[in-house]
Order: C-alpha cells, then structure tokens, then sequence
C-alpha cells in the first residue's frame, strides 16, 4: 500500500513518543497544556456552571436598574477631538443612560479643543477640560478622576465603538461581586478586513485578551483593565491616588486595586470595538511599548508581590507571575530551546520544522474552535479562519522576536524611560524614583 | 477789519468780507427764509441740547440752500467734531470763516437737487453725500457717550431723529454697496438685540445657571505621581503637599505644573472651564447671550467718483437699484440647468462646472443654526464673486456646486482660486485652519457629462 503522509510525519511516527516528546518538549510542555487543556477545562466549568451565572446576572441587572446610579465615563486623551463625535453618537445608543461625560484634553495641537468646546457648549458632553500643558495619559485620566460625580467610572479610548448594551454590561458585574473593584471590557478588532496585520490581531485579540482573559478572570487572576473600556469603583481609585505614569498603566492600575484587597472580573459581554494597526511597522512600535511595560511594572515596580510579607496574597502572586511566567520565562525557555534543538538535532531540522508548524497550525485550530464557542459574534468572526494558519508564524516568530528585543531593551537599558509617549518632565520624575 | 451788525425784523445779522451771516441765539431765532436769504450762519452759546436742536431743524429742511448751509460756532470745543460744524468764529475776525463759506457756496450750486430719490433713507443719504461733497470732506465717526452706538457721525446725526444709530449705520452701508461711498473699518461694536444699545456690561457667570458666583482655580499636576487636583487639595499652610504621595512641591515647571483652571459656581456647584459670557444692556436692563448681540461695523466713508457723479447730476433711481444679490438656485433647479447646458454643449459653447467641498470637521464642529449661517455666508462670498450669467447652488453646508456661462476653463479656475482665497479667509476668521479645509476643482461642460454623476 502506498503511503500518502508526507516524509516527516512518516519520521515521526517511526520515531516513537520519547524521542517525539525530546524534541517538541517546549510545545507540549507550554502551549499544548496551556493553550488546548487549560483553555477546554475551563470552557468546560464555565459551560456547566452557565444556568446559575444567568440567574445572578439577572438579579444583578435588577439592580443595576432599580437604583440607576450615575456613571461617570471619562474619556483621556491628545488629539482625540475628531473621534469625540462619533463616540458621544454611539454612547447615545446605549441601553444604560444615567452618564456623564468627562473628556480630558491633555494638550492636543489640533482642533480638539475647539471641537470639545463646542461639544459642551451643545450639552453633548457634561465637562470638556482643556489642560494647556500636556502632561501624560496618567495625569489626564487623573484629572478627569478629580471630577466625577458617579457612583462607577469607567474609562474609555475616544476612538472606540460600543454594543449598545457595553455600559450596562461593563458595570452589572459590580453587583455580582461586593469584592470586585474593577471591570474589563471585551476589546475586538474593528479594522480586521482592512489588511492581513489588522486580521491577525483580531484574532490575537479573540484568543488572548478575549478567551485569556475569560479564563485567568475564571481562575481570579486575570490581570489587565483594558484602558480602552474598563469600569472602576471610584472610592478604590481615589484611595490608591488613580493612575500612576505610563507607558503600561493600564496594567499597573489593576495590579493596585488588585494589591489592595478587590478582585478584578473580565466582562466578555462588555463589547467594544477598536481599530488595530494596520501596518506590522506601527504595530511593532506599539508592540515594543507594551512589552517593555510588563518589565517595567510587573518585574520592577511590582516587585513585592513575589515576596512573602503581611499583605501576600497567592492570587496576586500567580496573577502576576503568569503574566510574567507566559511572557518572560517562556520567551527565555524558548530560546533554550531553539539552540538546545539547533545543538543537538541540526541533521534533524527538515523534519522538525514542518511538523513544528503541523503542530502549531493544529493548535490555532483547536484553540479557534474554543474562541468559536465563547464569541457573541460568531458568524462575523469566522471570516478569520483562513488566516489561521499564519498566527503561528505572527505568534511563534514575529511577536516573539518583537518581546525578546523589548525585553532586552528594557532589563539592559531600561528604556521606557526615554517613551517619548510621556512628557520629558513626567519620565524623568519616574525614572529618578525608580517608578 | 470792517463789521457791519444789524437788525431786521428782530434777527441779527454780521455782514463781512461781502457775506451775510446770519445769528442765531436761540432755536426761538430760527426760520427757514431767514437762513435762506443769508450766506452762513453762526450759533451763538447754547446749550448742547439745544444746539443739537438746532442743527436738526436746520438740516432736516428740504432745500439744499438751508440744509447745506456752513454753520459756524462762536466755541471751539469738541462739539465741533460732533456736530459737523464748518468752524468757529470769536466773531472779530471773520476772514477765514468767509473764505470757507465762500468755497461751500460754490459747491452748493453745483449740488443737482432736481431729481431726488423718492424714499427717506435714500434721501438722508443724498443729503450726506451732498454735504460731504461740499465740504470736501471724510465721514469720520466720532466717539460720544451720548451717541446710543457710541459714535456720533457729523450732520447724519441731525437727520435721524434718537441720532446715530443702527438705522444709520444701515443708510451709510446702503451706500457702500451701491459703490457711492467708500469705506474704512474703524471699529466693532456690539449692541443690544432689544433696544440696540451700546452700553453693556459683560459678566462672566456659569454657564449652567448664570449665576455670577463663580470661583476660578487653578490644577495642579504633580508629575512624580501623576496626580492632579485643585490647588486647595495640595494646599497645607504657606506649602503645598502632594495628597497622593505626601510629596512637597517646590519648583513649577520641575515637580510640578499648573495644565489648566477650573471654576465653581457657589450657586449650583456645577464645575466648568469655560465660563459662560452674559452681556447686561444697561439701557433697557436685559440679559443676554454674548452670541446674541449684535456686531456692527463703525467705519469712515468718503465720496467715491460714482458717489460725486450722483450729487452733481442728481439721484438716477433705476441705476443705482439691482445690488449683489447671490443667485443661488435649488438643486433642483440647478441640475436641470446644469442638464441643458450639457445638451447644448458643443465645441463652441464654452461652460465650466465647479465645485467647492468643505472640510465635514467645520460642518460638524457648527450647530444646526451655525450650519445655515455658515452657508448662507459661503453663498454670499461666492455670490459676489461670480457673474450675473453664472450658477451656484448648495446641499449640504458641505458642498457648494457653480456653473460658469460663456467662460474659459482657465477664467473659471481664476475665479474659483479667488473665492476658494475668500472662503479660507472666512473659515480661518472662525476655527484655528491649518489644514486645507476646503476644496474647489473645475471641469469643462461637455456633452458625454451625466448631472448625476457631478451632483
Ligand atoms: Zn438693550
Ligand atoms: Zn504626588
Ligand atoms: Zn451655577
């Protein structure tokens, strides 16, 4: 009988499963388990615990909409003036309505404040606060913070998009759960069809920061409150003093609230939308920023939780240390393993590398069909699945490669610091503070 | 230096140089003949009031032998500029006072007076330029807390009755667009939408409930920890103390900067910064939105050659009528229009179609009552640069569409340039431009072009 598998999977299975386990060992250590059996155990619980998250949710609703507090929603940014509009449309479609808006305008050099002037004057939005001198995204969030009124806060990017029902949805987990303090919203790719960069985040996007975070807010260690929609508890936020300096306070914030006792929930329901970089060059630099924030405030400014003291708490501890776990110890081991491979396989690579993208490919498959059974958006989102086969060359070369530099960058030259994303004096206070 | 001062049926008269002058002491003293038969006159000392009495009965007369007749005061003060007087006379020597009467005589007979225009305003303007023509003279407005608008502009002033106001500045515009005077801007003001005063007083208040119980203060921005507050929260005796992280602020610009200011209202606690802009009209006491009032212009005018041609052969009603009126169509109208000259086109009619879009960040930026204002200032601008044969029309504020007869592409581009040189300048008089917000391009009529495809 002729044998119609390709040369390497016949070596393969030739080879038998210790040989086979020698030489795949970083995937079937790290993302097989992590990725394929973590991510079904999870959907799993969560599938069948799904009558009795339903009934609270409802009473929660209840709530929600028997007390009708206000929410304060603010809105941070520098030169966001031309999406200020359509995102005051958009919140006007909202399910939830007792909101005010507070737009922050941290310096811009466009029209922005011309536009936001006219936005207040018109009563479109409740308080447009021009700073002249711009003084970072910490500061301009903060100051927004000074002046709400509401009972919750949430924080929004100007140039995002919501399901009508994301306000409502992104604060009714604070009726769950006395003990939440702060609530990440669902953030999808809006641009995916506009090129094959937009495309591939998308679905980084729906496994990572969509599935990911289902689970590690499952297991209470989920770990980022996406700036671009997230819900706070303005008490909590005003006793840990708000936002400290950027780049990565998005992280860091959580990591405060979380160090101060509450417990952080991800919102699948709590949809918004925004538009990723369409082009890998203006990806890689946005990339490279936050990579050098998980170093920066996870490995050096965090660096307490690690430790046993009075405040140890072992969810902190594996929130963080996942995060660091994934990203740094991973990126590390993988690179003992590309030359332990190298080393001692060279005359093997033919074999290697196709069934190393078998494996991976399969895996995007398998882990797409879990990202399938939690999605809202199914029918849209399997637009997504011919590219699939490329995550493993974005995810396992091109994102990888991107970490490690900024990694380097940052443990050996510490360089965030110089970001020009945050004003000269704001960097310089931080990096003299060790911040 | 020989005076000859006599009377005759109880009026004083001061005969000089060969001149008759006539004296008046009192609006009592006044009668038309009287002034008639002489060749100036001079005001004796009166009061303001009645002086301005005086001046009004005198140049509301319909003869142009009374009303342009050089007045002359026995007191140089600033009431000379106000009320248009020819000059003043200490009444011993009455050399050059004579001089200058003789020069205005000479000038009233040239004034043709035979054919005047049959209305009021276009009558007081008449007489305005008929006396800025024997005088040889600028219409300088001139400040007056007196004045409603706060000028005062010579001889005009005695015409209306309440004295200078919007009315007049309305007749003196009139006259400018007709292209009889020229003009020089000199002043805005702003007056009240009720009574159309002048006299306000501006408040700032908050903008929620007009309160003018206001507090301003300053932010403060800690940069080490980001934190930024009111003043008040950092403020600990003479230091000020970060309450985030208990850090002393010592050095602006250093630790610490101050991005912005906030204001309270004491009344309603609403916290802004933007205070809200009342204007109070002193006169009639109402209250009111700045953007309400109205802007005026305060200008000085003169005679142009056209404006002279008409004082010296009198007022030709049907010239004078059919100003620049903007001949905008509907889109309707304008497409069907736009359609016929497509049909018509061959190698020799010659039209050109053009259009103007502007930036959607203005249009979205003004509110439904700014959008139309804002349109029908853009008309206005186009209007007065197209010709009586072109087209144009509008949608949107967004989009503005021409239609140029009998024009070359090159002489429509021209006139496009021109207007798209004039709407930028609107448009940078409103909003911070950089950018380029507007944009115009041309194309020829010709005979395969479907209107659909251009509208
Ligand atoms: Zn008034
Ligand atoms: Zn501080
Ligand atoms: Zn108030």
């Amino acid at each position: 009988m002729e044998n119609l598998w390709p040369e390497f999977v016949n070596y393969w299975v030739e080879a038998g499963p210790w040989k086979f386990l020698r030489v795949f060992w970083y995937f079937l250590i790290f993302e097989f388990t992590r990725y394929i059996i973590l991510d079904y155990f999870v959907a799993g619980l969560f599938y069948l615990r799904r009558k009795d998250r339903r009934h609270a949710w409802e009473i929660a609703r209840q709530k929600l909409f028997t007390e009708n507090p206000l929410i304060s929603i603010i809105i941070p940014g520098k030169n966001e003036g031309k999406h200020i509009f359509k995102l005051v449309k958009s919140l006007a479609e909202q399910t939830y309505q007792n909101f005010e808006l507070i737009v922050v305008d941290d310096g811009s050099d466009d029209q922005t404040p011309i536009i936001g002037k006219n936005l207040e004057k018109r009563g479109l939005i409740d308080m447009f606060i021009r700073n002249e001198m711009r003084g970072g995204k910490a500061s301009a969030a903060n100051t927004a913070l000074a002046f709400t009124k509401g009972k919750y806060i949430v924080h929004l990017d100007a140039d995002c998009s919501f399901d009508r029902d994301a306000i409502e949805n992104v604060v009714i987990p604070f009726y769950l759960d006395e003990k939440i303090g702060a609530v990440g919203g669902n953030v999808k790719v809006r641009n995916y069809q506009e090129s094959l960069c937009a495309r591939l985040q998308a679905i980084e996007y729906l496994k990572t920061v969509s599935v990911g975070r289902i689970i590690t807010s499952y297991l209470g260690i989920y770990k980022i409150v996406s700036g671009a929609f997230g819900a706070f508890r303005p008490e909590i936020l005003k006793a840990i003093g708000g936002w400290d300096i950027g780049p990565g306070l998005d992280g860091d914030i959580t990591v405060k609230i979380r160090k101060s006792g509450y417990k952080i929930h991800f919102e699948p329901t709590a949809v918004c939308l925004t538009n990723a970089p369409a082009k890998f060059k203006v990806l890689t630099k946005q990339r490279l920023r936050w990579d050098k924030s998980i170093i920066r405030f996870r490995v050096r400014k965090h660096k307490d939780v690690y430790f046993p003291h009075a405040n140890f708490n072992w969810l902190n501890f594996i929130s963080l240390f996942e995060n660091v776990f994934y990203n740094v110890v991973l990126d590390i081991t993988w690179i003992i393993y590309t030359v332990d491979v190298v080393l001692h396989y060279w005359s093997l690579m033919g074999f290697i590398i196709p069934m190393n993208f078998v494996l991976y490919i399969t895996v995007s498959y398998v882990q797409m069909l879990s990202v399938y059974l939690f999605s809202e958006r199914r029918q849209e989102e399997k637009k997504l699945w011919n590219v699939l086969p490329l995550m493993t060359i974005y995810t396992g070369l091109y994102l990888r490669t991107v970490r490690t530099i900024a990694y380097f960058k940052e443990f050996v030259l510490k360089e965030s610091y110089d970001d020009p994303w945050n004003p000269q004096k704001s960097s310089r206070m931080a990096k003299r503070f060790g911040l | 230096m020989l005076q000859v001062l006599h009377q005759t049926e109880g009026r004083r008269y001061i005969e000089s140089q060969g001149l008759r002058f006539l004296f008046l002491s009192g609006v009592a003293d006044y009668e038309a003949a009287s002034v008639k038969d002489s060749d100036a006159i001079i005001i004796g000392e009166m009061d303001r009031m009645e002086i301005s009495q005086l001046l009004n009965v005198i140049r509301r007369e319909r003869d142009k032998s009374v009303y342009l007749k050089p007045i002359f005061s026995v007191h140089q003060n600033k009431l000379q500029n106000q009320e248009g007087f020819d000059g003043f006379t200490d009444l011993t020597s009455n050399e050059s006072i004579a001089q200058v009467t003789q020069k205005i005589l000479a000038r009233i007979e040239k004034v043709n007076t035979s054919i005047v225009p049959h209305d009021y305003e276009r009558q007081v303007l008449f007489k305005q330029m008929a006396f800025l023509y024997t005088r040889d003279l600028l219409l300088d407005p001139v400040s007056s807390r007196f004045s409603k608008i706060g000028y005062t502009f010579p001889f005009m002033d005695s015409l209306l009755s309440g004295g200078s106001s919007l009315e007049l500045l309305k007749i003196l515009n009139t006259g400018v667009e007709k292209g009889l005077l020229t003009a020089r801007l000199r002043d805005r003001i702003h007056t009240c939408n009720n009574c159309h005063g002048n006299y306000i007083n501006f408040r700032e208040v908050c903008p929620k409930c007009s309160s003018v119980n206001i507090e301003s203060k300053d932010l403060v921005h800690h940069f080490k920890c980001a934190h930024v507050d009111v003043i008040d929260s950092f403020k600990d005796g003479d230091e000020l103390i970060c309450p985030k992280c208990d850090n002393k602020l010592r050095h602006i610009g250093i630790d610490y900067d101050k991005p912005s200011t906030m204001h309270e209202c004491h009344d309603c606690h609403h916290q802004f910064q933007e205070s809200g802009m009342v204007a109070f009209c002193i006169d009639c006491g109402k209250e009111e939105d700045t953007a309400n009032l109205l802007e005026n212009e305060i200008r000085s005018h003169a005679l142009t050659e056209r404006g002279e041609h008409l004082v010296l052969n009198g007022w030709e009603e049907k010239v004078q009528e059919g100003g620049q009126e903007a001949k905008h169509l509907s889109p309707d109208l304008f497409k069907m229009m736009l359609n016929l000259e497509i049909q018509r086109a061959t190698t020799e009619t010659r039209s050109v179609f053009g259009r103007f879009e502007i930036s959607e960040i203005i249009v979205s930026v003004l509110g439904e009552d700014g959008r139309e204002q804002f349109q029908k200032e853009i008309l206005g601008i186009i209007g007065s640069y197209i010709d009586r044969t072109d087209l144009v029309s509008t949608k949107s504020a967004d989009e503005y569409l021409l239609l140029f007869h009998d024009k070359t592409l090159e002489e429509a581009r021209e006139k496009c340039e021109l207007i798209e040189h004039n709407l930028t300048k609107l448009i940078a008089d409103n909003i911070n431009a950089e950018q380029d917000l507007i944009t115009g391009t041309v194309q020829p009529v010709v005979s395969d072009l479907r209107p659909q495809d251009l509208m």
